[in-house]
């Protein structure tokens, strides 16, 4: 069964297999709980959280299941079960480290965009972008 | 068939030992991080399951990128080894994740004073 015709494909179809559900797993988590960085940088305004929840979501999604079906052919070939398990192995920890310093890049973008004010009385950002500074 | 039954045993145990430690800090460091999103509790749950994710990222990603490396194993001994080897380095780098995660929530319950606005827009801290 693990021969070498059949193990690439099955290697292929593995890596993209469990790299789109490692995305949709991260993607889901940071749609699901940093809305709330983003509720409190919106000031309450439920229309424009969701939106800009949903499009940072589809954002993501785009840029990081792109990534990897470019990398799909990349790493070389395997022509037994070990090989297919090493392959897979480093392959998936790469989208693992990718994933991860995407996550927590937004974790902090989060943070300093809609976390805690730089002072008190600051304005939301919501307020900072839709108020025009006239001097 | 030893290799790859290595390969497999390494990477169940590995997985079991990271998300051991991962449901531990999820679960005892959640009062760390109520203290510091001053009692709001959804805001704390938020950034306990952020955090949980970017750890299994960071920690799987070590284990699975750290899978193919070190002198392939011929025999059971050599199997042993291999895996006790690659297993300790797991232990290890969970050990030293886990105290700066301890470190790190330890020392943001303890805030700088708010800085104020003055009335020409300079920033002064108080």
């Amino acid at each position: 069964m693990f021969d070498a015709i059949t193990v690439m494909p099955a290697t292929h179809l593995c890596y993209v297999a469990i790299g789109i559900a490692l995305t949709v797993w991260v993607g889901r988590t940071l749609r699901i709980h940093g809305r709330v960085f983003l509720a409190k940088g919106c000031k309450g305004n439920e229309e424009l959280t969701e939106s800009l929840s949903h499009l940072l979501s589809v954002g993501f999604y785009l840029l990081h299941i792109g990534c990897i079906l470019l990398t799909l052919k990349l790493g070389g070939y395997a022509i037994d079960l070990v090989e297919s398990i090493e392959l897979l192995s480093t392959k998936i920890g790469m989208v693992l480290v990718v994933l991860a310093i995407s996550h927590f890049a937004h974790i902090a973008l989060y943070a300093r965009i809609h976390g805690k004010p730089r002072y008190a009385n600051a304005p939301s950002s919501f307020e900072r972008a839709t108020t025009a500074e006239i001097l | 068939m030893t290799m790859s039954t290595t390969y497999l045993l390494y990477l169940a145990i590995s997985a079991a030992i990271t998300i051991w430690v991962a449901r531990t800090l999820h679960d005892r460091g959640r009062i760390f991080l109520v203290n510091c999103a001053k009692g709001n509790e959804q805001l704390a749950d938020s950034i306990n399951d952020l955090l949980v994710v970017g750890f299994y990222l960071v920690n799987f990603g070590y284990v699975t990128l750290a899978l193919k490396y070190g002198t392939k194993p011929t025999d059971l001994s050599g199997a042993i080894e291999f895996l006790s080897t690659k297993i300790g380095l797991v232990l290890l780098i969970l050990g030293a994740m886990h105290f700066f995660n301890i470190f790190i929530f330890t020392r943001m319950g303890q805030k700088k004073p708010p800085l104020a606005k003055q009335a020409n827009g300079q920033i002064f801290s108080q």
